[in-house]
């Protein structure tokens, strides 16, 4: 009887050590910061079916870059799976047309501005495997994102509204390892830094900006169904 | 000891150049004369209102004749001219004669003494009346058509000496600027909410030269001016929307001369909708700017069905 409390016990401390050898080893990343951004149109005409077209009338129909900035900390890793983080992202995106008259539609002379400063909180997998295990320099990964665009539309500078809108999104993207180029060079900054990946990422995102379908809100997805960004992601 | 030894550094520049009396200069708190300084108008007055110091700062440093040491005490005599005086000859230095025989002589304006006249370097006069410094020269604010140099020059006069016994001087020039610059010769102008934006001004003119723009109602009353622009780009406030305006734009050069109005065209302001405005107007009830809370629950509401969802799963 003894013997087998002695088993089990032992058995549950291989089991419960195991993990933590494996993390030690790996270096125990902290997590990730990247920048970057890409063109978006908010879909606020698109309630309309083409009967109005209040922000093309303004803004006309050329997207202005968003800009964002996430940081994610590392709260799952492992060798061979990867690892996972929880983050949060924040960004600017701001627009300028002519406001129109109502009696005809023209634009007049007076300057309209719409911005939009987006923050979300995200969960993100990142198939880090792929580079430390197989070394090819490409990490693909995936994040879902609950979002809250907070914005306030100007007329000549002076505030006309303000508010956000609460949405989600769903993102895939490939990130091409850079540490490769340059072996020494990345095993410097990992030492000195703590920096362990350098990446350039392109990812596409699917969102849903719309106060979940009320009837109140409106539309802040991406006009064009999927919103690109690039940037540079950093892994710590 | 230290605070005292950083101190000695810092001052030490400045004790150099009041022991170093140099080039005899007179240096100015404004390069230029214009039309309503000369006239002395009030500030915020005439067509357009425009600000304008009337009084000008002089501050010198003056060149002591080689055999005298400057002494406390003594007295400034500021001097003007239409032409050069004598007091940046190489000899015979004088304040009191032009440099060239048959040229107008030089006027007194004033004499600082006292405290001024402790220091032959960086001593900062008195405000002089630019209209009359500019009154020295002939037909100063109705000749219009073409610009003036006035001629200034400080005389020092050591202490007990004459008005005549000058021992130092200090020489400077002043532009009596009063040729207005041509008015624009066209301009647009875009309708705003109670406003009206005025751009594209053409015609002649420097490329430092600044415009302001005024709108006055059709018919009679108080015209409304546009703030400066560095560009032609002003925008005119505070207006009736559907009211007809006569516009005009001045220019104005870099010496604050206005120009003429420019020829007057009419701007209509108009309401206009910015985004949030157009959008509400094209769709009654618009976007939930309280909304928030609303869409945190419905975000929480799906997470929580997600979980439940995977219970039943397992």
């Amino acid at each position: 009887m003894k013997l087998r409390i002695i088993f089990a016990v032992a058995a549950v401390s291989v089991l419960a050590v195991s993990p933590i050898a494996r993390a030690q080893e790996l270096g125990n990343k902290w997590g990730s910061v990247e920048i970057g951004g890409g063109p978006y149109i908010p879909n606020i005409d698109d309630e309309f079916g083409g009967t109005a077209r209040p922000y093309h009338d303004i803004f006309g129909g050329e997207p202005a870059p968003m800009f964002r900035l996430h940081v994610g900390k590392t709260i799952l890793q492992s060798r061979m799976l990867g690892a996972l983080e929880v983050g949060f992202k924040t960004g600017f995106w701001s627009k300028s047309g002519r406001a129109v008259n109502p009696d005809n539609g023209q634009p007049t002379g007076d300057r309209a501005r719409f911005t939009i400063v987006p923050t979300s909180l995200t969960l993100t997998y990142r198939a880090d495997f792929v580079y430390e295990q197989l070394r090819v320099p490409l990490i693909p990964y995936g994040r879902v994102t609950a979002e809250r665009y907070n914005w306030w539309t100007s007329k000549e500078d002076e505030w006309t509204e303000k508010g956000a809108t609460n949405g989600w999104s769903a993102t895939a993207g490939v990130g091409l390892v850079i540490d490769w180029m340059d072996p020494d060079a990345a095993r410097d900054l990992e030492n000195e830094v703590g920096i362990a990946h350098t990446i350039l990422y392109f990812d596409v995102t699917k969102s849903k900006v719309d106060d979940f379908g009320s009837d109140e809100s409106w539309d802040l997805s991406e006009k064009n169904k999927l919103f690109w960004s690039a940037g540079l992601m950093v892994v710590f | 000891m230290r605070r005292a030894l950083i101190m000695l550094l810092l001052a030490a520049p400045a004790l150099a150049h009041a022991q170093t009396p140099s080039a005899g200069s007179i240096l100015f708190d404004s390069q230029t004369i214009n039309l309503r300084q000369c006239l002395r108008t009030p500030s915020g007055t005439g067509v357009p209102p425009l600000m304008n110091e009337l009084d000008v700062g002089l501050t010198w440093t003056v060149d002591l004749d080689d055999n005298v040491n400057f002494q406390a005490g003594g007295r400034f005599r500021l001097y003007a001219s239409p032409a050069e005086t004598k007091g940046s000859d190489d000899e015979g230095r004088s304040c009191t004669q032009p440099r060239t025989g048959g040229q107008a002589t030089p006027t007194f304006i004033r004499e600082y003494t006292g405290t001024d006249a402790n220091s032959a370097s960086m001593l900062f006069a008195k405000d002089v009346e630019m209209n009359t410094l500019a009154a020295v020269v002939q037909n100063a604010c109705t000749n219009t058509s073409e610009d003036a140099t006035i001629y200034l020059c400080v005389a020092w006069i050591p202490p007990n000496g004459s008005d005549t016994a000058e021992r130092g001087w200090a020489t400077g020039t002043i532009r009596l600027d009063r040729v207005a610059p041509a008015p624009p010769a066209s301009f647009n102008i875009e309708p705003g909410d109670g406003r009206l934006r005025i751009t594209g001004c053409t015609g002649t003119g420097a490329a430092e030269d600044d415009f302001i723009a005024a709108a006055t109602p059709e018919g009679g009353g108080t015209p409304q001016y546009s703030s400066r622009g560095e560009d032609c780009d002003l925008r005119i406030t505070g207006l009736t929307n559907r009211a007809n305006y006569s516009v005009v734009v001045y220019r104005i050069d870099t010496a604050n001369n206005p120009s003429a109005a420019s020829a007057a065209m009419t701007g209509t302001p108009v309401p206009s909708d910015d985004l949030w405005e157009h959008y509400d107007g094209a769709e009654e009830g618009g976007c939930n700017t309280g909304a928030g809370a609303a869409g945190i629950l419905g975000a929480l509401s799906l997470i929580a069905a997600a979980a439940a969802a995977r219970r039943r799963k397992s």
